[in-house]
């Protein structure tokens, strides 16, 4: 099969993954006992006004004709209208996700590089103290939870040493003219420096902190896989040429050594997702998180269930990037 | 395919996309006749404004965890955060000014008249008023406004639709270009405090078609932007949900009753939904009026000299229902529900608000008409587990019961509501009532609650939609009270509700203040000692601020802040150091 009709292949079977996705999320948000009429009408509408409500929202409808009109409308990109915000669904995700996208891709950047750089230490100085060091530090990252990580970073970061504040940008900074709604993007399109520079140092603290409860798999994953690798016939061989360590290590062992930690940086990409709502919220970060924890809390189903299709297509187009990653890394892997 | 080809492909993509998105960047600034270096230059101006605008310190930030679903006056609920904005967007008719129920000062209207009957109320309209837009603030913009609040019929158009009927066109009528008259259905005392209140505010009707008129588009874009359809000092820029809100000066403001301009050129409310991060910006001073802190931290600052705590009398109490409805329901025989209030030990229960609370025997709040702190001494409201006991021995089940207590998964002014609900359960335990905790999230029990589908109790709070203690009595005390269905109450069964509901109804129809007050106090200890109902404390909290911040507080001297009121915002200004 060529590449792109593995690509083209993969896409569509996404859409019965999201199909499958968001009518479990429509089934599962309305079996919770919550009425939305109430939340925004109050302790005194009367019948009328409710059933006023719910005609106006189209909640009067049997559920299956709700969501028909859901998928209908969703592959015309109309998600719906929010009752919260009173937007179209997807004009809010336009708005919401960029910080989402933002701060999990930086999260996504950390994990990896720092992930991959000390497992690949890990391996190479097995059993030494810089082994045992290593692994504690991932570990101990992996077991605080995010929350309170979060604050104690801020409360070092931000309150005792001043460095940065929550948010996106400091206040004294004005955002980038939008594009794409990418600050660090926006900013170096627009030659906006001074923005890049400010984004990107907002970036660091909440990404990182995002990006902790992942760098364990991936330390762990990596070493092992390198311990495998470096134990192989070729990197023998590599040695046996007289090859510089570096290149024997880096070059040779871990890219053969790649291929289950990419599988885990994919698999754990959703968690950064549900992990980010907290990140969201200690960090000042208006992202999809935030606005689909108030949606759920509205009990607002339109938003509920575009946002997790939305997710859903995302997290499935970042294991579609993986998959292709197999082949960039191992020529030997053919698609079909 | 190769991987060399896969990576120039990818390659390809990656600067197809950038490449477009600076094309379409570009484009539009070449379209406007601007170079790359003129873009560079306007980019660094505007940075530099910006920071000298924010350093200037005429800015006033707030930290808030939530602004609600809305900010247009026919949509939005009596909530601090909506309050402390609209009532500095638009203006209403009259004021009331922090906890001092019962004081009316004049606004928009320099005087009014209310008829002997209590039906007619007649206001008359200061001369020379504008909008932001410029037009005229006059009878026909306050009748606009009222009609279309209650037309749209939303959320709050019942604190209107309670009073005025909305298929009478004299319910609200325009005499002449400054004098506006509302012929109320039935006697209403708390007209005024409804009045007085953001649902209360005149829009500029120009500005109201402009955005859609009457219809749903108009509350969609109001819910966001004030336009120039406000009166107030500032104009509600923009509101970006779970960001911010940002008002700006109102440059045509016709400096209010006091003719006095605000001192403040922006007001930015940032949407900071944890409470350690408000604490944080505010010492940091990237905030410097903090809304949410929680009692641990009101306790930590109190004594600083860089913040100043500012009292508040949350309008809004804790209680625990007693659910009739169900014919089996142990809470119809009076004995249970005695030996409830009386097993109950509210002085044990308010440790948990940590002293942040006033004690309530009765709905009524403190400087609420009917506040009786006398009730709090009664046989039904002291603890006292002895009579509990006896309490129970006397009822159909001197052995106790096993039943459920309802409690929503929140925290309201930090109290824990499913602590609170295990202190509940340990207390009745001691006279054989077996709570099983039954925790839902809020939207779910609210559901059962209101529909009555719950066993056993309930532990709510209820905060009030204006300053009047008719507002409680309502809810409470009357056949059709809101929370007297919740407790699947019905006067068939417990008679007493028929002698609180003809002193409620007395209480509507009295023109003296003193009268409503012994009118509901009465009220109050008849509930106290046969309802279902166990009220607990009022909520107290602060607004922390940073002491370089000043003013902004009530006109009485030690009067402290109404939650519903909140600061007067015109009134305040920085010291700059």
């Amino acid at each position: 099969m060529r590449l792109h009709e593995y690509i083209a292949r993969r896409l569509a079977m996404t859409i019965p993954t999201l199909l499958g996705l968001t009518l479990l999320t429509f089934v599962i948000s309305h079996m919770v006992p919550a009425n939305p009429a109430f939340l925004y009408l109050g302790e005194r509408a009367t019948p009328e006004m409710l059933a006023e409500f719910n005609r106006a929202w189209g909640l009067d409808q049997p559920l299956y004709i709700q969501f028909i009109r859901f998928v209908i409308g969703f592959f015309q990109g109309d998600f719906g209208t929010s009752t919260w915000t009173r937007h179209p669904v997807l004009e809010d995700l336009v708005r919401y996700f960029p910080a989402t996208l933002e701060l999990t891709a930086g999260a996504l950047a950390v994990a990896m590089i720092f992930g991959v750089l000390f497992g690949v230490i890990s391996a190479v100085k097995r059993n030494t103290v810089i082994d045992y060091v290593v692994r504690a530090v991932s570990l101990i990252g992996a077991s605080m939870p995010v929350y309170w990580l979060a604050l104690v970073a801020m409360s070092i970061v931000y309150l005792r040493l001043g460095l940065v504040s929550p948010g996106r940008l400091s206040s004294t900074i004005s955002p980038p003219s939008h594009v794409t709604g990418l600050y660090l993007i926006d900013s170096l399109l627009t030659l906006n420096m001074t923005s890049f520079a400010d984004a990107f140092v907002h970036l660091i603290l909440p990404s990182t902190i995002l990006a902790s409860w992942i760098i364990a798999p991936v330390v762990r994953q990596t070493r092992a896989a390198m311990i495998d690798s470096l134990a192989q016939d070729y990197t023998l061989a590599a040695k046996a040429k007289g090859l510089p360590e570096r290149v024997v290590v880096w070059k040779h062992a871990l890219r053969n050594a790649l291929i289950p930690t990419v599988t885990v940086i994919g698999i754990t990409f959703g968690g950064l997702l549900a992990g980010s709502v907290i990140t969201e919220t200690v960090f000042y970060w208006p992202g999809i998180g935030s606005y689909m924890l108030h949606s759920t809390f509205q009990v607002d189903f339109a938003a509920m269930v575009g946002g997790t299709a939305v997710i859903g297509i995302l997290y499935t187009l970042i294991n579609l990037v993986v998959d292709l990653l197999y082949g960039a890394i191992d020529p030997r892997i053919r698609y079909g | 395919m190769s991987a060399t080809s896969t990576k120039l492909i990818a390659i390809a993509i990656v600067a197809l996309l950038v490449g477009t998105g600076a094309g379409y960047w570009y484009g539009s600034q070449s379209s406007a006749g601007k170079t790359a270096a003129d873009v560079q230059a306007a980019v660094q101006a505007a940075n530099a404004a910006w920071q000298a605008k924010m350093k200037e310190s005429k800015t006033l930030r707030i930290g808030i965890v939530s602004i609600g679903i809305s900010l247009d006056p026919a949509y939005c609920w009596a909530g601090d955060p909506q309050q402390l904005i609209l009532l500095n967007v638009y203006d209403t008719l009259i004021s009331m000014k922090g906890n001092n129920y019962g004081v009316i000062y004049p606004n928009l209207a320099t005087r009014w008249t209310i008829s002997s009957d209590g039906l007619q109320y007649t206001f008359y309209m200061r001369k020379g008023v504008k909008f932001a837009s410029g037009n005229e603030v006059n009878a026909k913009a306050a009748h606009y406004t009222y009609w279309r609040f209650m037309k749209l019929n939303l959320g709050p158009a019942w604190l209107f639709t309670q009073c005025l009927n909305v298929n009478n066109t004299d319910s609200v009528k325009v005499i002449d270009d400054y004098t506006i008259q509302f012929n109320l259905k039935r006697p209403f005392p708390p007209f005024l405090s409804i009045l007085a209140e953001m649902n209360g505010a005149v829009m500029d009707p120009a500005e109201v078609e402009a955005h859609g008129g009457v219809s749903q588009k108009s509350v969609d874009w109001f819910s966001e932007h004030s336009s120039n359809a406000g009166s107030g000092p500032y104009i509600l820029d923009h509101w970006t949900r779970e960001v911010e809100v940002v008002l700006k000066r109102n440059p045509k403001y016709w400096g209010g009753v006091d003719n006095k301009q605000p001192w403040f050129d922006e007001i930015i409310i940032k949407e900071i939904k944890e409470s350690a991060d408000q604490k944080m910006m505010l010492e940091r001073g990237d905030i410097d009026i903090a809304y949410n802190l929680t009692p641990d931290m009101w306790i930590e600052l109190k004594d600083n000299p860089k913040y100043q705590l500012d009292e508040i009398r949350v309008d809004r109490y804790f209680y625990l229902t007693m659910n009739c409805k169900q014919t089996n329901s142990p809470f119809r025989d009076l004995n249970v529900r005695q030996a409830v209030k009386c097993a109950l030990n509210r002085d044990e229960l308010m440790k948990l608000a940590r002293g942040f609370a006033v004690a309530q025997a009765s709905p009524q709040l403190a400087n609420y008409p009917g506040y009786d702190p006398e009730l709090l001494r009664s046989p039904y409201s002291a603890f006292n587990l002895e009579k509990a006991k006896q309490h129970m021995a006397a009822s159909k089940y001197p052995n106790g019961f096993k039943t459920g207590i309802l409690v929503s998964k929140t925290v309201s002014y930090g109290i824990n509501l499913e602590e609170l609900a295990l202190l509940v359960k340990q207390q009745l335990a001691k006279i054989n009532i077996d709570l099983d905790l039954v925790v839902h999230a809020p939207a779910t029990a609210l559901k059962l609650f209101r529909g009555a589908e719950y066993e056993g109790v309930a532990i709510f709070t209820w905060g009030v939609d204006y300053f009047d203690g008719q507002n409680t009595a309502d809810i409470h005390w009357t056949v059709e009270g809101a929370v007297v269905k919740r407790a699947g109450f019905d006067p068939s069964i417990h008679s007493y509700l028929l002698e609180t509901n003809k002193l409620c109804e007395q209480a509507m129809l009295a023109t003296d203040i003193k009268q409503r007050d012994a009118l509901y106090k009465a009220a109050g200890k008849i509930d106290n000692e046969f309802g279902p109902f166990y009220y607990m404390w009022q909520a107290v909290g602060y607004y922390v601020r940073r002491s370089t911040v000043r003013g902004g507080m009530p006109p009485f001297p030690g009067d402290r802040l109404s939650a519903l009121y909140g600061f007067e915002i015109k009134d305040m200004w920085k010291e700059i150091k």
